[in-house]
């Protein structure tokens, strides 16, 4: 039998298409991930249904979805609006740490009631954020450092800064990896006393603020429109007299700015002080994240929401049945890996066409 | 074989033996229903140049194209040796032995000769792959290479960097390459419209000799005329993406090749006015830019265009004309030199400051830098104008798709919907979309390079048209093309460009087709027959 392949470049996506993939194929990445399940002897059905239905029976684990999403889609948007210039900003991780460490040293060292602290200290670690995206852009557009490793280098320098300011500078009690917890006056409130709400920081309202945002500077601007066509075609954009330099450096550092709220919101609200664990790869996952959303802000929402769904299912499979994180980790990764993949059919038709062998054709 | 055969053989000649290629009824549509091959039949023999003689668009590269699996053909079949041929992509074109060598060399300009020619192949002097993998033994392909160049008489030495040969060089590797895999059809698309004409010289002696021992086949595409009848044995002439004839060069003439390839008629008439023109609009001084290696691009080049006139810039490509229009739209910078706009110095400022004292831009490349392709019309339109709508920060999108709807019934731009991203519009409409973008803007100059590059003809001429109106309205426009016959049909003053440097002037009436031909080839070592005679 000869099997024969052939790819051919879609020039327009279906509609259907758009919705049928994802579906599609995060059900194929569940159907692999009951591999391992299974191999440690637990029962998929009861893991899928467990990872994708507690967390919306719950809660604490509702309440946890919001809270983790927040950060997802932040470090999103961090990463979105970048492409959309055509710039790959990966080091939203990076951008995440130095909003936290700019939080930490103002919450920590400036004594002030709520509505001068909390306001200065999202302030400043919205500004070290953004100065963590300004920096590789400034790079980029002056001197063409590739934005991919300037972003990627900085996330390094960001945690290790971030170490040893929590070792060195503003160490907590005892040897332990974290300062000591914000006044309360620099702490993000819970959003209710009681209810969902009350498992959930006032940090993710930065969401719907940096959405908003985000949208309107996109889709509604002068700004917007030379960064959609310098992202297109950077020739274009440059015979039509754009500033390559004010579209790079401005999207970098808008990028840098979000996922520093990101880190303010780590910080002042899920953790309450700095920590050496402020992100478990947030800002790795942004990227993902981004490349699913980038045909808007709203799709950047639903798959922010969708990869909190999908973290918070693994917490309380692991809690509930007692699945090696190790396993949920894999069925997690598998997801992600399909969804990226889901997008290449979203650009490709796939021709798979089987012969029988017809005598000896050389 | 034995001798006897081969004798045999060599007496029947090519013209009774089954030809290499044969290509028929070859049909191909672009999108936006041009035709850019119709119905078209090509039959290479054993042994012999064969020209593929057509203007630009005649459909010449589409078809070789097809030969090559590039595009796919919708109708038509094609033969090698007798034998059907399915290709779909390069790959498939050199496992059957066709060979192309392209307008644009693809090399690595790091790597070596031999490297270069080796590149993609898996041989190597052991037969495990692992030992395969981790050596890189040219030896053997050095000496393969010795001994192709010294049959040939190839001057190229297989341990040379590439960045560092010159373009005659280059091309002579790009030959190699295809040889060192063993073709027996090597097309050549427009070999000689990179090369100074020294070097053509010697790309036809070498060419000579490949055909020499009747094994190779080559076809040998251009638009000179010259050329064809120099080297070919025969030459099929293309219009219109259909075949007229094909003829033994031999036995023809060159004016007979041209009017098979214009056609009876000129292409159409251009009625042009004779207008005085106005106040210098466009002024250029002492013009030099060059590349990042410091080789002068454009030499000490001084311009001016009036109100109301078109100047065309006459010469073959890759003369500095593109660093020539980018100082002139403000795109970039060039290294020395003045320029000004209606009596504005704009000598080192930004592309902005260039729109805004009113000169467009029509860039030849059109889907890269005269559009963002994968953006609909309403962006592509406004890909200047936004800043008219312009309210604070925010834009205006109502007003921008008005004008696009507007400009799309003005200029009868066919586009399926608006929200279709452009890459999906003919090269024709395209173009219509550029320029209506660039001509709403009211400009006071227009830069048009290569306008109608590839176009077809009915939006060649709708095209011509646009520019002669826009210049009666007291635009200065500068034409830039390739395309002798458009800049003497269509501008007032004529420049030619050789090797960066203007060394001919002259007017519409005035201009001598031949003499701008020379200068374009020669340069200024163009001796200029009229003082010759008067010499004599």
């Amino acid at each position: 039998m000869n099997v024969e392949t052939s790819l051919e470049y879609r020039n327009e996506t279906p509609r259907w298409l758009g919705w049928a993939v994802p579906v599609l194929t995060v059900l194929a990445a569940l159907t692999v991930g009951a591999l391992p399940i299974l191999l440690a002897q637990t029962d998929p059905i009861t893991v899928y249904l467990t990872m994708f239905l507690d967390p919306l029976t719950s809660d604490y684990r509702t309440g946890q979805i919001l809270t983790r999403a927040t950060p997802l889609i932040l470090a999103g948007l961090a990463v979105y609006l970048p492409l959309k210039a055509g710039l790959w900003n990966v080091g939203a991780e990076g951008q995440i740490y130095v909003g936290g460490i700019g939080a930490a040293v103002v919450a920590l060292t400036v004594d002030a009631g709520i509505v001068v602290l909390l306001p200065l200290t999202l302030l400043a670690g919205a500004l070290l954020g953004a100065l963590w995206g300004f920096v590789p852009g400034y790079l980029l557009a002056r001197w063409n450092a590739n934005e991919i490793v300037t972003t990627l280098m900085l996330v390094f320098v960001a945690q290790n800064l971030n170490s040893y300011m929590i070792r060195s500078v503003l160490p907590g009690p005892s040897n332990y990896p974290y300062t000591e917890t914000f006044p309360d006056t620099a702490v993000l409130p819970p959003l209710a006393e009681s209810g969902i709400l009350s498992h959930v920081h006032a940090g993710v309202l930065f969401v719907p603020i940096a959405a908003a945002a985000v949208y309107v500077i996109m889709d509604r601007t002068a700004f917007g429109f030379e960064t959609t066509v310098f992202g297109s075609s950077q020739a274009a954009a440059e015979q039509s007299g754009m500033s390559r330099f004010k579209i790079i450096v401005v999207t970098m550092t808008i990028g840098g700015l979000l996922a520093g709220a990101a880190g303010v919101s780590q910080a002042a609200g899920t953790g309450g002080r700095l920590s050496e664990a402020i992100s478990p790869g947030y800002g790795f996952t942004a990227i993902i994240i981004a490349l699913l959303g980038r045909r808007g802000v709203p799709q950047v929402l639903a798959a922010g929401a969708f990869f909190a769904l999908i973290y918070v299912g693994g917490n309380a499979v692991s809690t509930s049945t007692g699945l090696s994180t190790a396993i949920i980790d894999v069925v997690q990764a598998l997801i992600f890996l399909f969804l990226i993949t889901g997008e290449f059919f979203k650009r490709f038709t796939v021709d798979v066409r089987v012969t029988r062998d017809t005598a000896e054709v050389v | 074989m034995n001798d006897s055969m081969v004798a045999a053989e060599q007496a029947a000649g090519g013209a009774d033996r089954a030809p290499l290629l044969e290509m028929r009824d070859v049909v191909k549509t672009f999108p936006g229903g041009v035709m850019a091959n119709d119905h078209v039949d090509l039959e290479v023999r054993r042994g012999e140049i064969h020209g593929i003689l057509g203007e630009n668009g005649a459909g010449k590269s589409t078809l070789m194209k097809i030969l090559y699996g590039l595009y796919v053909e919708d109708e038509g079949e094609i033969r090698l040796d007798g034998e059907r041929l399915d290709i779909t992509s390069p790959a498939d074109a050199l496992d059957v032995g066709i060979g192309m060598v392209h307008q644009h060399f693809m090399h690595v300009p790091k790597f070596t000769v031999v490297e270069n020619v080796v590149l993609g192949l898996r041989e190597s002097a052991y037969e495990n792959p692992i030992l395969r993998f981790l050596t890189r033994d040219y030896s053997a392909a050095i000496e393969r290479i010795r001994d192709l160049t010294d049959r040939y008489g190839i001057d190229l030495d297989p341990e040379a960097r590439v960045h560092d040969l010159d373009i005659g060089q280059k091309q002579r590797l790009e030959i190699v390459k295809a040889l060192y895999r063993d073709v027996d059809l090597l097309v050549l698309d427009e070999p000689t419209a990179v090369l100074p004409p020294h070097e053509t010289e010697q790309m036809f002696d070498i060419l000579t000799s490949l055909v020499a021992e009747g094994d190779l086949s080559i076809i040998f595409i251009s638009h000179k005329l010259d050329e064809v009848t120099e080297i070919t044995d025969r030459v099929t002439v293309l219009r219109d993406g259909r075949v007229v004839d094909t003829l033994a060069t031999a036995e023809t003439t060159r004016a007979e090749l041209a009017e098979l390839m214009v056609g009876q008629e000129v292409l159409f008439d251009v009625e042009k006015e004779h207008r005085a023109p106005g106040d210098v609009a466009l002024s250029a001084r002492g013009i030099t830019d060059r590349d990042y290696r410091g080789v002068d691009l454009v030499r000490n080049v001084d311009l001016t265009v009036r109100e109301g006139e078109i100047v065309g810039l006459a010469g073959v490509s890759g003369n500095g004309q593109a660093a020539l229009v980018e100082s002139l739209v403000g795109v970039s910078e060039p290294d020395a030199g003045t320029i000004s706009v209606k009596g504005t110095d704009l000598t080192g400022k930004p592309t902005r400051a260039f729109i805004d004292s009113g000169v467009s831009y029509v860039p030849a490349d059109r889907t890269n830098e005269g559009s963002a392709a994968d953006l609909d019309l309403t962006y592509n339109v406004m890909l200047k104008q936004y800043r008219q709508f312009r309210d604070g920060p925010f834009l205006d999108y109502d007003a921008g798709r008005a004008l696009a709807t507007d400009l799309v019934e003005r200029f009868d731009i066919q586009v399926p919907d608006p929200e279709t991203p452009v890459k999906h519009l003919s090269g024709g409409n395209l173009q219509k979309l550029i320029l209506a973008r660039e001509l709403s803007l009211d400009p006071d100059v227009l830069v048009a390079n290569q306008p109608t590059w590839g176009l077809d003809v009915g939006a060649i001429k709708y095209v011509h048209e646009l520019l002669l109106e826009e210049r009666d309205d007291g635009t200065a426009i500068f034409l830039v093309s390739e395309n002798l016959d458009e800049v003497l049909q269509l501008s007032d003053r004529i420049a030619v460009i050789y090797e960066g440097e203007i060394v001919h002037e002259t007017t519409a009436s005035e201009a001598d087709r031949e003499r701008i031909g020379r200068y374009m080839t020669e340069g200024s070592n163009a001796t200029d027959p009229v003082a010759q005679e008067r010499d004599q």
